[in-house]
């Protein structure tokens, strides 16, 4: 067994994009070594009782609380490949959505996450399908109501049709979604010599709601965030990336069918649902081994 | 010791820190991501010691001193540009014309085209100016509660505002090109038009890869203001022609913007004939004085109008790929300036300017 190399990836996402539930998922599938070829947990040091206690979370079909603000941790976890020749020890810090939002938005962040970002080779990026806000124009709306009209539909009331309110003012929080990952990934694909990113696998996260439109990740991304796909094509060059569709609950876990369905499973790891490219359809670690370049093999 | 907050503002044009109205009319000041506090602080003779500038912004952190500020602007000036231009082979757009002509609007669409997917060949590849971009779009967005599209007025100001883009062509997969955009009120044209010293303001032209000129088709639609549209436009060429800001060297595109409302206008007015004869007459009059020269026709407003007329993507990528800089067909004569053939050779300036 070679000796560990520390891997150091980045988890970054906007509020309650799936970044805590698939900490938790990956805590229980590198323990139990239930999915073959994932990663095995060699060690996880000090965060094992958080880690452990999100799993538990997972393991019992709730929803893994969200992480709070004062209580954001780095994990880490010492992995071996599926062959056992390599280990890599890999460090994902758990921030929420809120402390994004406020790099993003003040284009500043903590003198400890910038250290961690000049030590990271790689990023997990969340997004979440129900948490994309699109830009809607006038136009397109004006274009509706006019083909709702010309059907035969409900034209805009009377009252309403002369009314010009006063518009609200701009602020950053109006920005749309591809916007506000677009301004965080510039940080630093735009700063190579200063953050060594060299990987980002994009998570798109509860995949269980995607399946039924028999879409890829990729086609997915491109079709619901334009403007981040063009990003990431146009900076392949510099920062390779991938697309994961993956569900870490494994379903609607408030739906007694779906819940019904997940709990017949042989394994908890079974409910895990992992589109993408050279990854098992349960393996949650798979976006980590492309990251760290290991278990590929 | 005395202590007292004194309030500015980011926002060009706000004159809150005047005593005025908060221009993104936040009642509460607090609210407004923009507000700058200055921690004013004096002895009790009121001397001032020191002056402590604190930026509070709502949901910043504390303290400041561990914090790692980040790149990206709303908007460059031409002299913080040059971060961009040194950094990279830049085309430096400059878009001009008459106020509510559809300079911001267009260059506001560019970001929404992007939103929807690739545009006129190329892929989205970064902005340093994104929020810049957003901020314009905002009046066009359903989430700003209007119910006609609309785009905010650029107020006049010394400082010209830039807006910064990078795009990659899905063709030829090397092309990466920078482009920046001014964003400049069309007061400072009307000032550069009516006096001299103000045309001469506008020195930096000599660094522009294109000079567009913005005609309103609105104006061009009314048999009442069409002339009066036309000779505004051609007394800006004229005085930048007169105060050597344009010249032999460069490119200019005239765009008739709102050609929706030019082809409406056509059966009763016959528009569009009107166009091409001032065409004609700028090209008669202009043909000879500039490196090149061509029109367009956009609707800068819709991005769904689909009609021939709407040039903008021709337009876009037309700025991305030719520049007088590499382009020597347009610089035969004898007579013209030595060309510069390299980005650092557009420090050789005329006129001493020192700008990007």
């Amino acid at each position: 067994m070679s000796k560990p190399s520390l891997s150091k990836h980045l988890v970054v996402g906007l509020p309650r994009t799936g970044k805590t539930s698939f900490i938790a998922a990956l805590g229980h599938v590198v323990e139990s070594g239930e999915v073959p070829n994932s990663l095995q947990l060699v060690d996880m040091g000090d965060v094992r009782d958080r880690v452990n206690a999100i799993s538990k979370e997972w393991l019992s079909y709730r929803e893994v609380d969200r992480t709070n603000f004062n209580t954001e941790t780095n994990v880490v976890m010492k992995l071996s490949s599926p062959s056992g020749d390599k280990v890599v020890e890999i460090l994902l810090p758990d921030m929420t959505g809120e402390s994004f939002e406020l790099q993003w938005k003040n284009r500043e962040w903590s003198r400890e996450y910038d250290e961690l970002a000049r030590e990271s080779s790689g990023m997990l990026l969340f997004v979440h399908p129900d948490k994309i806000v699109e830009p809607v124009s006038i136009e397109e709306v004006v274009q509706i109501e006019a083909q709702i009209t010309d059907a035969g539909g409900a034209s805009v009331p009377e009252s309403q049709a002369g009314v010009m309110p006063k518009p609200t003012p701009w602020n950053r929080d109006f920005a749309p979604t591809g916007i506000q990952l677009v301004e965080l990934l510039q940080f630093f694909v735009n700063q190579k010599d200063v953050y060594p990113l060299a990987r980002i696998a994009v998570i798109v996260s509860a995949w269980d709601k995607l399946e039924c439109l028999n879409v890829t990740p990729e086609a997915w991304l491109s079709t619901t965030l334009p403007l981040l796909d063009q990003f990431l094509r146009a900076s392949r060059n510099r920062v390779p990336f991938r697309i994961y569709g993956v569900s870490a609950l494994g379903g609607d876990i408030e739906d007694p069918v779906d819940l019904q369905r997940m709990q017949k499973e042989d394994k908890p790891s079974n409910r895990i649902i992992v589109v993408g490219q050279d990854c098992g359809p349960h393996d949650i670690s798979a976006p980590i081994k492309w990251l760290t370049d290991v278990g590929n093999e | 010791m005395s202590s007292e907050l004194i309030y500015s503002c980011e926002k060009k044009g706000c004159e809150i820190g005047k005593g005025g109205d908060c221009l993104e009319g936040f009642a509460e000041l607090d609210e407004c991501p923009h507000l700058v506090k200055n921690a004013h602080t004096g002895d009790s003779d009121g001397n001032d010691s020191r002056n402590a500038l604190v930026k509070e912004s709502a949901n910043a952190q504390s303290d400041l001193s561990d914090k790692v500020s980040l790149p990206g602007t709303d908007e460059f000036t031409l002299a913080s540009a040059s971060e961009i231009t040194l950094a990279y082979l830049t085309r430096l757009i400059v878009v001009a014309g008459e106020a509510d002509s559809g300079k911001t609007t267009l260059l506001a669409s560019f970001i929404d085209r992007f939103q929807r997917g690739p545009f006129s060949g190329y892929r989205f590849a970064g902005s340093s100016t994104l929020m810049g971009f957003e901020q314009r779009c905002h009046l066009a967005r359903l989430r700003s509660g209007g119910t006609k599209p609309d785009t905010d007025r650029t107020p006049p100001s010394v400082e010209h505002n830039i807006l910064h883009l990078t795009v990659r062509s899905i063709a030829f997969d090397n092309l990466i090109q920078d482009l920046l955009f001014t964003d400049i009120s069309g007061e400072n044209f009307r000032l550069a038009k009516d006096f001299v010293e103000d045309a001469q303001r506008l020195e930096f032209l000599h660094r522009a890869d294109r000079f567009v000129l913005f005609i309103d088709g609105e104006n061009l639609a009314s048999p009442t203001r069409r002339e009066e549209a036309f000779q505004g436009a051609v007394l800006i060429l004229r005085r930048c022609v007169e105060t050597g800001v344009l010249d032999r060297q460069s490119f200019v595109d005239v765009v008739f913007n709102k050609i929706d409302l030019i082809e409406a206008s056509d059966k009763n007015f016959d528009t569009s004939s009107f166009l091409r004869q001032i065409e004609e007459r700028i090209n008669r009059r202009y043909g000879a004085s500039f490196g090149r020269l061509r029109f367009f026709t956009v609707d800068a407003r819709h991005i769904s109008n689909s009609s021939p007329r709407n040039q903008v993507a021709a337009l876009f990528s037309s700025w991305v790929v030719e520049t007088p800089i590499y382009d020597l067909r347009y610089h035969v004569s004898d007579e013209a300036p030595s060309i510069p053939k390299r980005e650092i050779d557009r420090y050789r300036v005329r006129r001493n300017i020192a700008i990007i």
